[in-house]
């Protein structure tokens, strides 16, 4: 026991869900299991009153508030393992498919026509370059969703001791842009704006950027705000303007013209004669 | 999709000659930070160029000039002290003043009496400013380049100062009277630019600086602590700096270049469709 304290939990347990969290779900549980069986089975008994004996109307109440209640604490318990898996669902379908598709392939067809199939669509993501670009953009989606998630953990956790209620913000959608990403997220009651004014250095540490910025993105709703992550710096080149497209058929692609009116002449200071110094004029010697 | 001009034959069968922009269309400025398309609306606002020379301003000058060239419902005013910078449109504007402050001194006067005839003209019409399609006031594009020349190193200290307080009036009253002020300069601080009149400015563009005083001259005062600074750009980017348009909150953007065979064929095609526009009969712009 004393070992177990020690040298921290017993071997073979593995901590799914941290104590103090499993703790607050479970209370959480206990409230939702009796609002929801209390709500549900006072009104299915007065609902039931009308057309049948109220004392089979109270056990027709009891029994719906407890098939409500009993699922609805159930889902509340075990609604951190929940929410992971709603967070990573994205990635699950992407692995079940690399997974199970060329499998499901070699089952209905042969296995080397499959093994060619899979090799060939490896080669093209790899080889490719606009298809690789695509799937490295929206890779690095998926990827700044879970780290902006840490990032804004890490912005409540040392909060904490002044807004101990703030929530998660929820992370609304993502999108590759020229730069690097751009990302929505909608802030939940507990967190501004504000609080993650001066953390953009940190924003950028965590989802590996070179920059971050957090903007309002919306005048109406406080609570949205749009995360800019930049990896790339797509100002370097020259950027071409439409209108060179616009009337891109006349362009004169003369190397340098010359002007037929005027020679050029004169275009060198030597070719600029010295003027002469001008002279003291007379006065008393 | 633009506009295309349509030019009516006298046996009345339609031509088309190409398509034509408007100054009322917002006006392609570059890039942002994130790559995205920045454009900016240029009709009823006044817009300051600034930074260091080889920072960008032709450039950003040369872009919006471009975009008026090719609307036919603005006119094109151009004063460049280099005379190289803007030249190219000479054709297509209806005054062009190279290093002459008399000429500049001039050209502002009669600006600013068509100006007070526009704003005769709103009154009795019960209007308030001009509209897209008007018929009888077209917007006009004032385009500055090298400002200081003019106000602050040739001609006589009372031409100076006439020529700052003539475009001080256009700028402050000329927005709903179709007139908008493009104006460049190196440092437009109070020796270059009253600042009077500096502050109209609605809308800044600062290339780079060589000091944080010097961005905070263009975008306004306090931006550099805000963490908005034209210093921190790269010297070796030149055509990236700091835009304050719509939101007024700065925006890190890279102006669209035109290189000079593209500036000479834009406005050689400018000019001819203005000549056109010009004759008779009167083409119409079919959407």
């Amino acid at each position: 026991m004393l070992g177990g304290r020690l040298f921290g939990p017993r071997p073979g347990v593995i901590t799914v869900v941290d104590p103090p969290v499993s703790a607050s779900y479970a209370r959480k549980a206990r409230v939702a299991f009796f609002a929801v069986s209390s709500v549900v089975g006072v009104s299915t008994a007065a609902v039931s009153a009308v057309f049948l004996h109220p004392v089979l109307a109270v056990a027709l109440g009891v029994v719906a508030g407890l098939v409500c209640g009993v699922p609805a604490a159930l889902v509340t318990l075990a609604w951190p393992v929940l929410r992971v898996l709603w967070w990573w669902s994205f990635e699950a379908v992407i692995v079940a498919f690399v997974v199970l598709g060329p499998a499901l392939l070699a089952d209905l067809t042969h296995p080397l026509l499959a093994l060619g199939f899979v090799l060939a669509l490896a080669g093209v993501c790899a080889l490719a370059r606009p298809v690789r670009c695509w799937l490295v953009a929206w890779s690095w989606c998926l990827v700044v969703r879970h780290r902006l998630r840490v990032c804004f953990a890490d912005v409540i956790r040392s909060s904490a001791t002044r807004n101990r209620s703030a929530v998660l913000p929820l992370i609304l959608w993502a999108r590759p842009t020229p730069a690097g990403e751009r990302v929505w997220v909608w802030l939940r009651p507990g967190l501004d704006q504000s609080d993650l004014e001066g953390k953009t250095g940190k924003v950028a540490v965590s989802c590996w950027a070179g920059e971050a910025r957090i903007v309002r993105a919306s005048p109406r709703f406080a609570a949205l705000v749009r995360v800019d992550l930049t990896r790339r710096d797509p100002l370097a080149g020259t950027i071409a303007s439409p209108l060179a497209v616009f009337i891109g058929h006349i362009r004169n692609e003369a190397a340098t013209p010359v002007s037929p009116a005027v020679p050029p002449v004169g275009l060198d200071l030597a070719d600029v004669p010295e003027v002469p110094a001008e002279q003291p004029r007379g006065g008393r010697r | 999709m633009s506009p295309v001009l349509v030019a009516t034959t006298p046996d009345d069968t339609a031509v088309p000659l190409g398509p034509t922009l408007s100054i009322f269309d917002p006006v392609y400025i570059g890039i942002d930070e994130f790559g995205h398309p920045v454009t900016v609306p240029l009709i009823y606002r006044n817009l300051l160029i600034g930074g260091e020379p080889g920072s960008g301003k032709s450039a950003l000058l040369n872009a919006v000039v471009a975009h008026a060239a090719l609307s036919l419902d603005c006119r094109l005013c151009l004063l460049d002290a280099k005379r190289v910078e803007l030249g190219q449109w000479r054709r297509c504007a209806d005054a062009f003043v190279g290093p002459s402050l008399p000429d500049a001194l001039a050209l502002l006067s009669r600006l600013q009496i068509m100006m007070d005839r526009r704003y005769d003209y709103l009154e009795e019409c019960e209007r308030r400013k001009v509209v897209p399609d008007d018929r009888y006031i077209t917007p006009y594009l004032i385009a500055l380049d090298e400002f200081a020349y003019y106000s602050a190193t040739v001609g006589k200290k009372a031409q100076r100062e006439e020529f700052s307080e003539l475009l001080r009036d256009l700028v402050a009253r000329g927005r709903a009277a179709g007139i908008i002020v493009v104006a460049a300069t190196q440092r437009p601080s109070s020796d270059i630019i009253p600042t009077s009149l500096r502050d109209l400015f609605a809308w800044r563009f600062a290339g780079r600086c060589t000091t944080d005083s010097s961005s905070d001259i263009v975008l306004g005062h306090g931006k550099a602590q805000q963490g908005w600074t034209a210093n921190t750009i790269s010297p070796t980017n030149p055509g990236a700096g700091l835009l304050i348009a719509e939101g007024g909150t700065p925006q890190l953007v890279k102006v669209a270049y035109l290189d000079d065979a593209t500036c000479a064929a834009i406005a050689r095609y400018a000019a001819t469709l203005r000549n056109t526009v010009a004759s008779k009969p009167q083409p119409r712009v079919a959407a």
